[in-house]
């Protein structure tokens, strides 16, 4: 199942902190310190809980915000250091695209369907007025939206229809990496089992590389080769999907997946967490972030921060339980 | 049997809009015993909120509302000399889809609550905080009294959504319904609210409504599953019997497009078409075209709720 990927893009030590109250000196540390490889056409999955910083690295890793420390290195072209707003003007704009969460939202409701698409192709590929029509065509082909449709506007579209429009406007340009933004969260399970079905057929045929962003554990499994676990800004967990969900280590991850509804399950044999995160503004750079929240707690946790460290194949974890034996 | 808490006979609702008359729900029938957990589930429009809304008696004016009978620990809320409104809060009392945009922005959440206590129950102007403070320490929300001067926007999701809760349960009501209560929380939260819910029914023996799109979520927190489409309660069944001998083709359908512990990308499956068109004359199985078992016999006469036994019903002629 693991097969070696050339890596497609690498992140070292990737930070992203934005300056808060009323004189900008305190720090919110939304993403901190995150190493990550991702391969060529190899599916990664990024999940934890709102506010643990996964949209603030797929969006510093899109190139739509700029990191504040770090190195990210496209096909071996260090692209962290080009600012945002000049990044668009890039030609290397075109190999990373992005689908976005909500797929209303995401959509100019003045745009048709071929227009939405013809946009980016105009500005990142060009070519003549037929060129970029085959184009379009051939995305909608792509993802099994009728020809006819291109002339309707947004409003004439459900939602299932509308997450096609923004998955053929990413994928029009032909790009190396797509960062999905929680791509189904807003869609009925019917459909939701149709976009999956989408992204696995496109990714299958291009070879493209994915970096797909969720809450939901169960979906990111389907889909992705490799789970990296976010709490508070860092990863905590990162390894094969098979391992990650069937093997957690992390008393985190654990606590993720003891969270999704089971029909099946007795009741109360699960990890529940309790509370919520602590403040990500100015955390303490020598305590495990999950400390206070954690079932397993060691004295250890509140004054060490715990290494992501090697365990077995391509896993590892970030915790002084892992390292010890049994988490 | 015991007397149910609520029963409901052949509900219907329709709006009238411009675009002709749309047909939400049609011939829904159910009830429902003392400290029973309900859930229903459907995708996007298959009318599950309309019916909770119709209960509750909060659907606008367009709304036509029939029914042979809406029957609510012996009163009848389907008459024209309903009650409702007077015991809307206090007997059945909702929490909403979305706590920030349900509760009032600029009012602090424990005046919020005072005002359902203060109207519905039997609290003075002096000792309502009181009650307000405890109704947040029951839903387990920490430092309840520094809580109840927080505005909605200070709070996270999960604990806006126990506001809800807590103002929901205030009145300590006889039916809560909850319309999607943790659609919009993070799967660790929702363990933490659901749980809390089923603690507090089963403390109180409320009865209580689940309206759901997930089916995993209703299969472990429901004592019954109501399955939707289009308008029609299409199978009615305990959980576990549901789950283990689902007979229409629709819930066989959700069941296979949720994904499980266990389910590869090759065995999700997804329901074929969209939803009919409400507008129209629709014939009476509203499956029809998005069924792959159908007959032509479907097409023909009424297809009705028929029992299977084992308190099982399903709306089809050729169930599975």
């Amino acid at each position: 199942m693991t097969v070696s990927h050339t890596p497609l893009m690498k992140v070292r030590g990737l930070s992203k902190r934005f300056p808060v109250g009323t004189l900008r000196r305190k720090m919110l540390h939304a993403v901190d310190e995150v190493d990550l490889t991702i391969g060529e056409g190899e599916c990664l999955g990024l999940v934890g809980e709102s506010g643990c910083g996964k949209s603030t690295l797929a969006r510093v890793l899109a190139r739509l915000v700029d990191p504040t420390v770090g190195e990210i290195e496209l096909s071996g072209v260090e692209i962290g250091k080009i600012p945002a707003r000049n990044f668009g003007a890039s030609s290397l704009r075109r190999d990373i695209q992005v689908v976005f969460q909500d797929p209303t939202e995401s959509l100019n409701p003045g745009f048709t369907v071929f227009q939405a698409i013809a946009d980016p192709l105009r500005r990142l590929v060009g070519g003549s007025k037929e060129d970029i029509s085959a184009m379009v065509l051939a995305a909608l082909d792509d993802v099994g939206l009728p020809r006819e449709y291109g002339s309707r506007y947004p409003h004439q579209l459900s939602g299932g229809q509308k997450a096609r429009v923004g998955i053929a406007r990413a994928i029009a340009v032909k790009p190396k990496l797509l960062v999905l933004d929680e791509p189904t969260s807003a869609l009925d399970v019917s459909v939701q089992s149709l976009i999956l079905h989408l992204l696995a057929k496109l990714q299958k045929q291009r070879g493209m590389s994915y970096l797909f962003v969720s809450h939901d554990l169960n979906v990111v499994r389907l889909l992705c080769d490799k789970i990296a676990v976010m709490y508070l800004g860092r990863i905590v967990e990162f390894g094969p999907s098979k391992s990650v969900f069937h093997e957690p280590r992390h008393p985190y991850t654990r606590a993720l997946i003891d969270a999704i509804p089971d029909p099946e399950r007795k009741s109360d044999d699960r990890t529940k967490l309790e509370g919520s995160a602590s403040s990500p503004i100015d955390p303490d750079q020598n305590a495990c972030r999950f400390a206070g929240r954690c079932p397993v707690e060691l004295p250890i946790c509140t004054t060490a921060m715990p290494p992501l460290t090697s365990h077995g194949v391509g896993s590892l974890v970030a915790c002084h339980r892992a390292t010890g034996g049994n988490p | 049997m015991t007397v149910p808490l609520l029963s409901v006979k052949n509900l219907s609702v329709s709006f009238k809009t411009r675009s002709g008359t749309v047909k939400v729900l049609d011939d829904v029938s159910f009830s429902l015993g003392k400290g029973e957990v309900l859930g229903i589930v459907g995708e996007s429009g298959s009318g599950k909120s309309v019916l909770s809304y119709a209960l509750m008696g909060l659907l606008d004016e367009n709304a036509e509302i029939k029914a042979d009978a809406i029957e609510f620990g012996g009163i009848d809320l389907a008459g024209p000399n309903s009650p409702l409104a007077s015991i809307r809060g206090r007997e059945l009392s909702m929490i909403f889809q979305s706590p920030r945009t349900a509760l009032n922005p600029i009012m602090k959440v424990g005046r919020q609550i005072e005002d359902v206590l203060r109207r519905h129950g039997p609290v003075t102007r002096s000792n309502a905080r009181a009650a307000a403070i405890a109704a947040l320490e029951k839903v387990r929300i920490p430092d309840p009294e520094r809580r109840y001067n927080a505005y909605p926007f200070e709070l996270s999701g999960g604990m806006c959504q126990r506001v809800m809760i807590a103002m929901a349960l205030s009145c300590s009501p006889s039916l809560l319904i909850a319309d999607e209560p943790t659609t919009g929380l993070d799967v660790t939260t929702q363990a933490v609210v659901m749980d809390l819910m089923r603690d507090l029914v089963r403390e109180t023996r409320m009865s209580s409504i689940l309206i759901t799109h997930d089916l995993a979520l209703a299969g472990e927190y429901c004592d019954r599953i109501v399955v939707m489409h289009a308008g029609h309660m299409v199978e009615m069944a305990p959980a576990n019997e549901l789950r283990a001998h689902f007979a229409h083709p629709y819930t066989k359908g959700l069941f296979a497009a949720t994904p499980t512990a266990h389910t590869e990308l090759e065995d999700l499956s997804s329901i074929p078409g969209s939803l009919p068109d409400l507008t129209r004359d629709l014939p009476s199985c509203r499956f029809l075209h998005r069924c792959d078992r159908r007959q032509p016999d479907c097409e023909t006469g009424h297809v009705a709720l028929a029992p299977l036994g084992n308190d099982h019903s399903v709306r089809c002629r050729h169930p599975l």
